[in-house]
Formats: structure tokens, sequence, C-alpha cells
């Protein structure tokens, strides 16, 4: 849950060497601890080692329910 | 009833000629003798994980619903089984630390000259297998820093072009991490790799008895031109109770470390949480790691990882052959040798320096 109200949904695989990813709200990002790498809440590699974002999936609200599904390809 | 005993076997066996051989053995003897011991009390400690080990097997099941809580029995419920697990993770950590002073000594001292290259490779080897030693007996006890560093390790051996993929794939028993790694890990640690060491560390002191041992470059080359100021000490039983001596206080100080800090289990790993913070790999893969960590992820056209895991493999292999490059006369030694051998004993304790204090 980002700060303006919307939802993001990340794959928490690192993109560096495969660690699971946490977030850390005193960071605001995305963190993995095994190369101090960062993310974005966007998934966008901020820095540290990660060659390129996480995986991105496609997040709806509906009621009650949130749904995650894989991204689409335009 | 014993000479009687005696006398058959030596005429089967030819004991005589064991005998000789070992009353007619000598070690030189010179004010750097005492680099000798290093080997003996690395192959010593082998000895203690052979039989600690053993020990752990009569408990250990190895299996992802089963492994963390059989170290948890062996550590709470067998009779000294705390203690020895800690001996067989203290033992092992000093192991490889002894490895490589003896391995840096020799490079020091150049042992590993014209006609010990061999002797020198198959140290090599010896030494890369007992770090397989050391990375699949950490999965064994299936806690989270265990897990995450096979994860990373495994990844890392994946980055390898071509050959690394596969090579992961079979590491893993699949695409991730799961139980099949660890039963995987647990074959080769118990059963492949000792396999494998047996037969080098064979090769290994049949070569050291072959060939004998070596001399520093400058105590040959005074000794070449004096010979009467060569000085030798009976291997037996002179040099035999001085290693003695140094597998005792080896043995002293195992004792007191695995006893003084038990070694943790940790918690049990967990496949979908997030990695702990300050996760690190075991110190002896901290130099390679710190190194990874400081390429970016991105130089020229290739990845950092790629980059970092070619460049490593490479300085390996270059270390490996570094008896090919040495001058085959004493008297001239190679000092760029020297220089190289200074700065990768420095690189390699100030790069794990760096990874233990960096965040």
């Amino acid at each position: 849950l980002a700060a303006d109200g919307t939802y993001h949904a990340l794959s928490a695989t690192c993109t560096h060497l495969g660690c699971t990813v946490q977030y850390r709200a005193d960071m605001g990002e995305v963190w993995c601890a095994c190369h101090n790498g960062t993310y974005g809440i966007d998934g966008r590699n901020i820095s540290g080692p990660p060659p390129r974002p996480l995986d991105v999936f496609d997040v709806h609200v509906r009621g009650d329910e949130i749904y995650v599904s894989r991204k689409r390809e335009a | 009833v014993l000479a009687a005993i005696f006398r058959w076997l030596n005429e089967r066996l030819g004991l005589d000629d064991i005998i000789a051989l070992l009353k007619h053995k000598t070690v030189p003897k010179h004010r750097l003798s005492y680099w000798y011991f290093f080997g003996g009390i690395t192959l010593f400690l082998f000895g203690v994980q052979v039989v600690t080990g053993i020990l752990l097997l009569l408990y250990y099941r190895p299996g992802a619903n089963e492994a963390f809580e059989s170290v948890q029995y062996i550590m709470t419920k067998v009779q000294y089984g705390w203690l020895i697990r800690s001996i067989h993770s203290w033992s092992a950590n000093l192991m490889i630390f002894f490895a490589f002073v003896h391995m840096f000594s020799v490079a020091f001292l150049k042992a590993y000259r014209k006609p010990r290259e061999l002797t020198w490779i198959t140290g090599m080897l010896l030494l890369f297998v007992v770090m397989g030693f050391g990375f699949s007996g950490y999965l064994l006890p299936w806690n989270t820093l265990a897990f995450f560093a096979t994860k990373v390790g495994t990844e890392i051996a994946g980055q390898v072009p071509i050959i690394g993929k596969p090579m992961m794939v079979f590491l893993r028993g699949g695409d991730e991490v799961t139980g099949a790694t660890l039963t995987r890990f647990f074959g080769f640690h118990v059963a492949v790799l000792p396999g494998i060491v047996g037969v080098l560390i064979a090769v290994h002191l049949f070569l050291v008895q072959r060939l004998g041992m070596s001399v520093p470059p400058k105590t040959e080359v005074e000794w070449v031109k004096d010979p009467s100021a060569r000085r030798d000490i009976k291997f037996f039983p002179n040099f035999a109770l001085r290693e003695m001596m140094a597998w005792y206080v080896a043995m002293g100080a195992l004792g007191a470390l695995a006893a003084i800090f038990p070694w943790d289990l940790g918690t049990k790993a967990d496949l979908f949480g997030s990695a702990p913070a300050g996760i690190k790999p075991e110190w002896y893969f901290l130099f390679m790691f710190q190194t990874l960590k400081l390429i970016p992820s991105k130089v020229w056209f290739m990845d950092g990882e790629v980059l970092g895991v070619l460049g490593c493999g490479l300085a390996g292999l270059l270390w490996v052959l570094l008896p090919f490059f040495e001058s085959e006369q004493p008297s001239r030694p190679r000092k760029w040798i020297n220089g190289l051998v200074i700065f990768a004993l420095v690189y390699v304790i100030g790069m794990s320096v760096y990874g233990f204090l960096a965040k």
C-alpha cells in the first residue's frame, strides 16, 4: 500500500541473486538483505547490485477483495 | 607371541622395508621449519571431521521436515551431542583456516617449485573440495542462514555462461532450493566428497613422501653451495613427536572453542520468508562475496555477476597454475610471484574484513 493509497504487488525474488526481498517501512523501499539492493515501491531498482526492476503484478481492488494477476503484456 | 605375529606379517607385507623407510626419512631443519606443521594440522582436523561426522550421522536425518528437528534433537537430547556438533562446526572452520595458512606458507616459501607442481595442484584441488564440504555441510541443519546462503551460492554458480544454468539445476535438484537440494547436498557431503577427498589426500601425501620436504630457495642455495651446512632431523621419532605436539595444541584449541562457544543452530528455514538482515556467507567465501558485491551491475556490455564469476574463476585457475610461472633456478626466484602472493594474501584478508564490517 503506497502513500498515495494505491496497491502494488511485486515479485519477492530479487533480480540479483534470487534472495527473498522485504518491504522496509522505515526506508519506504523494498530491500534485499543479501546484497543490500533496494527497489522503489514500484519495483524500480534504485541502488545496489540488482540489474533490473522486480517483476510487477497487476493489482485490482474490487470491493473488499484484492486481485493480483500477472501483468498483461501490451 | 607378538614376535611370531610380527614375523608372520613381515613375511607377507615386508614390514622391514616400511620400518627402514621410517628410520631413514628425514625432515630438513632450518629457521622456517615450523611451517611444515600446518599441512599436518589440517590433516588432523580432517580426521576430527571424519570421526565427529560419523557420530552426527547416527542421529541426523536429511529432509526438509526433519533435518532441523534432528539437529535440534542432537543438541538437546543426545548425550554430548551439542559438543560433537560444535566440534564438527569449529573443526570445519579451523580446517579451512589452516588449509589457507598451509597454502600461503607453501606459496611464500615457493615449495611448489619443480618437482612439486603436482603436489601444489592436488593441494589446490583439496582446498576446493574442502570448500565444497563447507558449502554442502552448511545447508544440512536447514536453518534460515543456510537456506539463503545456498540460494545465493547456487545462483552464483548459475551465472557461469552456458554450463551455469544446468549446473545450478543439478546442484539444487530443480529450479529452486527445496528439500530436494537438502538430500542432494547430504549425499555430496557424506558420500561423494569423502570419496574424492580420500583419493586426493592419498595422492597428496604420497607425493609429499615421494618428493620429500621442500626447502626455501634461499636455504637451498646455501646448502648447495655448502653441503655441510645442511641440517636434518629424523622424521621418526623427532619430527613426528613435534607434529604430535602441534596436533595436541590444535586439539586443545578446538575443544576450548567448541565448549566455550557452542555453535548456533539458528531458526528453521522458511521457504517463503524474506532474507534476514545482516545475512553473510561463511567467512571463507566472504572475500569472493565482497568482490561480487563491489562490481557494478553492468560493466560495459557484461552483467556484473558474470564478469565477477568469470574473474574469480580465472584468478583461481592462474593460482592453481602458479608453479608453472616459477623459475626452475632456486637462485633466481621470480620476484613478481612474491609480489602476487603478497597481493593475494592482502586482498583475501582485506576483502574478508571489509565484507565482515560492511552492512
